[in-house]
């Protein structure tokens, strides 16, 4: 196994990408017609939960130092923690799926319509396989210059924004209680819940005192950012068409003016793209290196090359066209599965170690 | 130690800012494309046509090269193509058939709709603007009184593609007329709390020539057109929008004669506050102004308060019956919620609104509206209002 070392500034960011990327189109698609103005409700519950999550990965972290996810849950749950660790990474490996979906889907649509979705996987797994190749000081070095790209972007889409809002659209709070907010909770928790990732990464960090911290602020920060400008676009649409149409944020930033430019959904596509691909990395990186560790490889590099051939194959399998099964995959199977392994293993696990640690206490 | 980290930093930050600039480079022209091989939609008409059909009408500017560049100025500005159909796709593929060449949808800068279609209904037709991607949500929408095809055709004005002018007259702050952009009126068809408005363009002869005038406004219930509202009226309802470009109050004193006090509204803020009372629905509109006189009358001191006074008070009494007026128009006469009401209601008591969306139309009619304006003369011009003392 090689060691990778990346510094608390380069974790920040790649949990930051993590959390604002990849789920800028897909999340307000399922939360905006269920909550509409209440969504940032659902968002903080979501942030709540990934910070227990983080806990959770953090003391297990510290407890086994230099080992990861899939490591540690071998040492705690013995032979049965094989199970789980191959778990983790088939979910890390779902969660790229999945969102290699989405990612062909919208730029389908919404960008290139007539060319074929492969396209997109293609160019995409291209990439973000070489970068998780060469590991994950190269991912964590590219982060740093394109998180900051990322952040100042999405900064400049609110701001352009400002004066086109009609915050009057945000009214009225809460209308039918909190129940459906706290329902549509699940959309944000299980995206979010993707940063478990952190647990993987967290023994390559340098000093690994900080990774709470860092983690529960790149979350807050990306959260932060997500939240705002989720609210701008209701504000801006209005919840009628907001909750009626796909793409809610992308049609936002159609519909954006600034002086003479039009046409500001460019920096939406940079944002998503550039997002995508540290996201795709990580997450690459995240899932082949849990599979070497697991099957006891040498290397994470034969998993890279191995897994990328289905990665680009996305577009083509078979429920990938079935628009109802989409849907409830994405509306109530991935939700679900996604709280029960990042909420729910890593509680059991957390559990477990804690028995353990007062056992041996006692001895 | 410290000087050499610190140049560290800036080095690096130099560095930075060399490899920004490189994007610069890598983009080439701004939003390039070879518009040899693309046909700009400047604008797509809609109207009516026989057996409940539509024909739709697309205006495709001809890219033409500048003088100096080689191009040789004699082109037509633009080609427009009509087709009819039962949905716009259908009209789109004979479009398709006329026009050859792949057509580019984002940069539509209008939509016209004809008022024969209008009346009829476009809720049908709209589904494919909902769906399609590729139009702009930023395009404005338009009411034609005269048939779309014709508007296209003959519409003459400075600039070469008429819809360019158009849009800008929406977008200069100076222009009192308004009209709503496909993102605004798409959802509000479809709402009873909300409805939808568009700006008309009227035909005017004048002097053998026909003169496009933008200056009426036409009036949506559902996605029906109900009726008009006049020049007049379009004004004082755009001050019900908290909208006041360029917008102008006259009106003469009793005593001081026939010749107008001119004033222009700067500013307004309107506040449409709901009041549920017994189960019965009520409105407050407070309405704020601040205005600038830009032309008086003699004997009038402006410098002394009575004067003041009276002025400010016969301009709130002026701006509130226009609007007492506007609204019983709206809400009576065309029964249409353009104004927003019921959007204001569901902000306030959501659960009321849940009973009263069915029945709104009938509800808007009856409901009683309470009007309250309070006026402020902040700028008089450059001349002293005072009565001189060698006088």
């Amino acid at each position: 196994m090689e060691r990778y070392q990346i510094s608390g500034r380069q974790f920040f960011f790649i949990i930051f990408a993590a959390v604002v990327s990849l789920i800028i189109f897909s999340l307000p698609t399922q939360l905006i017609p269920e909550v509409k103005q209440d969504l940032w409700l659902s968002m903080v519950i979501g942030v709540l939960i990934d910070i227990y999550v983080a806990y959770i990965l953090y003391w297990l972290g510290r407890k086994y130092a230099g080992q990861s996810l899939v490591q540690y849950s071998r040492t705690v749950l013995g032979p049965i923690g094989k199970v789980f660790g191959l778990i983790f990474v088939l979910f890390f490996f779902l969660v790229i799926l999945s969102t290699m979906w989405l990612f062909c889907k919208f730029l389908s649509t919404a960008l290139l319509p007539k060319a074929p979705a492969m396209l997109f996987s293609i160019t995409m797994t291209l990439v973000v396989s070489w970068a998780a190749y060469l590991g994950l000081e190269s991912i964590a070095r590219m982060t740093q210059i394109i998180s900051v790209i990322i952040l100042i972007a999405s900064l400049l889409l609110i701001l352009f924004s400002i004066q086109e809002l009609r915050l009057d659209y945000l009214l009225p709070q809460l209308e039918n209680g909190v129940a459906p907010a706290i329902k549509a909770a699940k959309y944000p928790a299980s995206w979010f819940g993707i940063c478990i990732v952190m647990g993987m990464l967290m023994p390559h960090l340098i000093n690994p005192k900080q990774a709470l911290k860092l983690k529960v602020s790149a979350v807050l920060l990306g959260a932060l950012v997500m939240t705002v400008t989720f609210l701008c676009s209701l504000a801006l649409l209005g919840p009628y068409l907001a909750s009626r149409i796909d793409f809610p944020i992308y049609y936002f930033s159609r519909t954006l003016r600034v002086t003479f430019f039009e046409r500001i959904d460019v920096l939406m596509l940079l944002i998503y793209i550039s997002g995508a691909f540290i996201t795709f990395s990580a997450l690459y990186f995240a899932a082949s290196e849990g599979a070497a560790q697991l099957f006891g490889s040498r290397s994470h590099r034969g998993w890279v090359l191995g897994s990328s051939i289905i990665v680009v194959a996305v577009p083509l399998l078979p429920a990938s066209n079935n628009a109802s099964f989409a849907a409830l995959y994405f509306d109530k199977l991935f939700p679900l599965l996604g709280l029960l392994i990042e909420g729910g293993f890593t509680t059991l696990i957390f559990a477990v170690a804690l028995i353990r640690h007062y056992v041996e206490r006692g001895k | 130690m410290l000087a050499g980290k610190f140049n560290r930093h800036v080095a690096l930050g130099l560095k930075g800012i060399a490899l920004l600039s490189l994007l610069l480079l890598a983009s080439g022209c701004w939003g390039q494309r070879n518009i040899a091989q693309l046909t700009v939609v400047a604008a797509i008409g809609l109207d009516a046509a026989p057996d409940n059909q539509i024909e739709l009408s697309i205006q495709l500017v001809n890219p033409k090269l500048s003088v100096a560049a080689g191009g040789s100025g004699q082109r037509r500005p633009f080609a427009l193509y009509t087709a009819v159909g039962s949905t716009i796709y259908e009209a789109m593929d004979g479009i398709r058939k006329q026009a050859k060449k792949e057509m580019f949808f984002p940069q539509t800068r209008t939509i016209i709709i004809g008022e024969t279609l209008a009346k009829r209904g476009i809720g049908d037709y709209m589904d494919f603007f909902w769906r399609d991607m590729q139009q702009n949500p930023i395009s404005s929408v338009l009411i034609s009184r005269l048939s779309v095809r014709e508007l296209l055709q003959q519409s003459q004005e400075l600039v070469e593609i008429p819809a360019d002018e158009w849009v800008e007259f929406f977008r200069n702050r100076e222009n009192p007329a308004d009209t709503l952009e496909m993102y605004e009126f798409l959802p509000r068809l479809e709402q009873v709390g909300y409805q939808a408005f568009a700006a008309g363009l009227t035909p005017k002869s004048k002097e053998e020539k026909e003169i496009v005038t933008i200056d009426e406004v036409a009036v949506f219930k559902k996605d029906k057109l109900v009726g008009w509202l006049s020049e007049p009226e379009v004004q004082v309802f755009e001050w019900l929008r908290g909208d006041s470009k360029g917008s102008v109050v006259k009106f003469s004193l009793e005593d001081q004669g026939t010749k107008p006090i001119v004033f222009e509204l700067e500013m307004i803020r309107v506040r449409k506050a709901p009041r549920l009372r017994n189960g019965q629905i009520e409105f407050s509109v407070d309405i704020h102004v601040d205005a600038s006189l830009k032309s008086s009358v003699k004997p009038l001191d402006l410098s002394s308060v009575s004067a003041n006074d009276l002025l400010e008070k016969e301009l709130e009494e002026h701006i509130q019956s226009s609007v007492e007026r506007i609204i019983a128009r709206i809400n009576q006469e065309l029964n249409s919620d353009i104004i927003g009401f019921g959007q204001r209601i569901y902000q306030t008591y959501p659960h009321y609104w849940k009973e009263a969306e069915p029945q709104w139309n009938e509800e808007l009619a009856r409901m009683n509206v309470d009007v309250n304006v309070t006026a402020h003369i902040i700028k008089a011009g450059l001349r002293l209002d005072k009565k001189y003392h060698d006088q």
